[in-house]
């Protein structure tokens, strides 16, 4: 993955905000990358952007060596739903659905059929030590549950990229320990994983700490 | 994205706001009614209306004195203004395009069943009035040229008439008196539910015997057969005016055009149905469309964490777009239901044979896919332009 002078700016009225500043960055299969900052430097943005979300204002993105701003909506959903996970901060489960439909929705839009649908939600639901609360609802599960469910439906289509905005934001030191656990293993695993977190105690699980100031990258950009 | 999780998971929002959801597509559920009620009754009274004058054949004209009001009471009726045996023949030879005519004298009489007075209605006819109104497929026989000129006392009985007096008892080749004779019963008739005649609960019998019975030679009413409804009404009209100096004494109505009023305000009906009927599906629709916006404003976090995990901007518009015309189709439904109950209760009313088919609801979901299509687009191109970074910035 390589980010070559990436620009963001976002025009609000008459201001325009510059968001990213010439950011490039190099990420390679496998690694565990954390990206730290303060709030409102960046981060965010520049994780939306490596996860397809969003697209820089200028510079170039190579998603396995794909010029990613070249391609369409449907190119890029594909490229979301087949080789990115998404694990956000507040968990965003669909409230009205069980944990498995949860981890179902990502195979849903691979046009996967249901049964087979079913038993992949399963074995990663048993993978993130939720076997058996697979039919309870988001509101019926504790913070950390629902951290995991959301864990087992970013993987749920085995990308090769698993992102994380602070996932253990959320959560109290332990149950935030135990979702550190699993995106370990995960790495340990293949996985590349690149989280957000503003907790130098969170980066030192990663390979990399890039710290990234007002738009910029000011350290680790390999 | 597969079809049938589309329309699941559109079906499975739909189910979030059951309320909400069923008062949004009340509009559409009495626009749908409207249109149901309108189509059911409108199609049976033209029905009707065909069957009618396709039974009928040639038109039918009925021409009766008309009844003389309070006010005129200064002038006494004279003999020569009411309508008269000669009459038929007269009419015959100065109306080219009357094909037959037949004279019908009507009066009561009383009869005794279980030792209670009935009072029953006895017209006499000539066979032509059974041509005319198509009773030869009567029961037994009907009255013939025969029975006239030898003065035979028979007489038919309208089917209704028939169980009031015989009961459960075969009538045929039973007597019956009426005003101290005997009359033997040779046929049962039944309504043709032509309008203008009731037989069934008519007692028929030939028309010289009625004279005599009734001891009056004025004839109530004439019917007349027309070969062209328009120019047999002008030639009456001349007739009249020539042989009584006065046509507006007589009123000369056609069966057709009759039918056809009725008809006419049938359409008055529809017309009103189909105002509220459209008016219900705009009212309606506007109301999906406002439910389908504030659904998208509600649902943009729901829409951000499906971008992020892969669905495309198609794929959100489908499932919004989809939800919009589910919401419809269900109106749809519910107002078919509604629209049928409705035209059961008018046709109970006013005594129609309720019309109900497959096209009517074919056309009512027709319908409401389109109204889902329109309603549904502008929401749906909302949801499918929502910016996921933005949706998922809201922590």
């Amino acid at each position: 993955m390589r980010l070559t002078n990436i620009n963001k700016t976002y025009a609000t009225g008459e201001l325009s905000l510059k968001i990213l500043q010439d950011v490039s960055l190099k990420v390679l299969e496998g690694e565990f990358v954390t990206i730290m900052g303060a709030s409102g430097s960046g981060k965010t943005t520049l994780l939306n952007i490596l996860g397809c979300l969003d697209r820089p204002s200028s510079g170039n993105y190579f998603f396995r060596g794909q010029a990613v701003e070249s391609l369409s909506d449907k190119e890029l959903s594909l490229l979301r739903k087949r080789d990115i996970g998404f694990v956000f901060q507040s968990f965003n489960l669909l409230p009205r659905l069980s944990a498995r439909r949860n981890v179902e929705l990502p195979l849903i839009y691979q046009e996967i059929p249901e049964s087979r649908r079913k038993e992949i939600a399963m074995q990663m639901l048993d993978r993130v030590g939720l076997g058996k609360k697979t039919e309870r609802l988001p509101g019926e599960l504790s913070g950390g549950e629902q951290q995991r469910v959301a864990i087992a439906r970013a993987l749920a289509s085995q990308p090769a990229l698993l992102l994380a905005d602070e996932p253990t934001g959320n959560l109290d030191t332990k149950t935030g320990t135990e979702i550190m656990d699993i995106l370990r293993e995960l790495h340990q695993s293949g996985i590349t994983i690149i989280m957000v977190t503003h907790s130098p105690e969170m980066s030192t699980h990663a390979d990399r700490t890039i710290i990234i100031r007002d738009g910029q990258i000011v350290e680790g950009s390999g | 994205m597969l079809p049938r999780d589309i329309i699941g998971t559109a079906w499975q929002s739909l189910g979030v706001h059951r309320l909400r959801t069923g008062l949004s597509i009340l509009g559409i559920v009495i626009g749908i009614a409207s249109f149901s009620i309108m189509y059911s009754v409108g199609e049976s009274a033209q029905q009707k209306t065909n069957q009618a004058i396709q039974e009928l054949g040639a038109d039918v004209i009925q021409v009766s004195p008309q009844r003389t009001k309070l006010s005129d009471k200064k002038e006494p009726a004279t003999r020569g203004e009411t309508l008269s045996l000669r009459d038929i023949d007269g009419i015959k030879g100065f109306c080219p395009a009357v094909l037959d005519v037949s004279p019908e004298i009507s009066d009561s009489s009383d009869f005794y069943r279980h030792g209670k007075k009935e009072m029953l209605n006895v017209t006499g006819i000539l066979p032509a009035y059974e041509e005319m109104f198509k009773l030869q497929d009567a029961r037994g026989r009907t009255i013939s040229e025969l029975d006239l000129e030898s003065g035979h006392q028979v007489c038919l009985l309208g089917d209704m008439v028939a169980t009031r007096i015989f009961g459960n008892k075969d009538p045929l080749g039973e007597q019956l008196a009426i005003k101290g004779y005997l009359f033997k019963v040779i046929g049962i008739i039944k309504d043709t539910g032509l309008g203008m005649v009731n037989v069934k609960n008519d007692i028929l019998i030939p028309l010289p015997l009625a004279q005599r019975l009734f001891q009056s030679n004025e004839i109530r009413t004439l019917y007349v057969r027309a070969r062209d409804t328009n120019s047999a009404m002008a030639e009456l009209e001349r007739y009249f005016q020539l042989r009584y100096g006065d046509a507006n004494r007589f009123e000369i109505r056609s069966q057709k055009l009759l039918l056809q009023t009725q008809e006419k305000n049938i359409k008055i009906f529809e017309y009103i149905l189909w105002t509220i009927g459209s008016i219900s599906l705009l009212v309606g629709g506007i109301g999906i469309m406002n439910i389908m916006l504030v659904s998208v404003t509600e649902r943009v976090r729901e829409i951000g964490i499906r971008r992020a995990l892969g669905a495309t901007k198609t794929e959100i518009k489908l499932q919004f777009l989809c939800e919009s015309i589910l919401l419809c189709l269900v109106g749809a439904i519910g107002g078919t239901i509604l629209g049928f109950l409705g035209a059961r209760l008018i046709s109970y009313l006013f005594r129609f044979p309720p019309v109900f088919s497959v096209k009517l609801l074919l056309i009512a979901l027709v319908i409401a896919s389109v109204l889902g299509i329109v309603c549904g687009t502008y929401p749906a191109a909302r949801a499918a332009n929502q910016d996921p970074t933005v949706v998922l910035r809201y922590e």
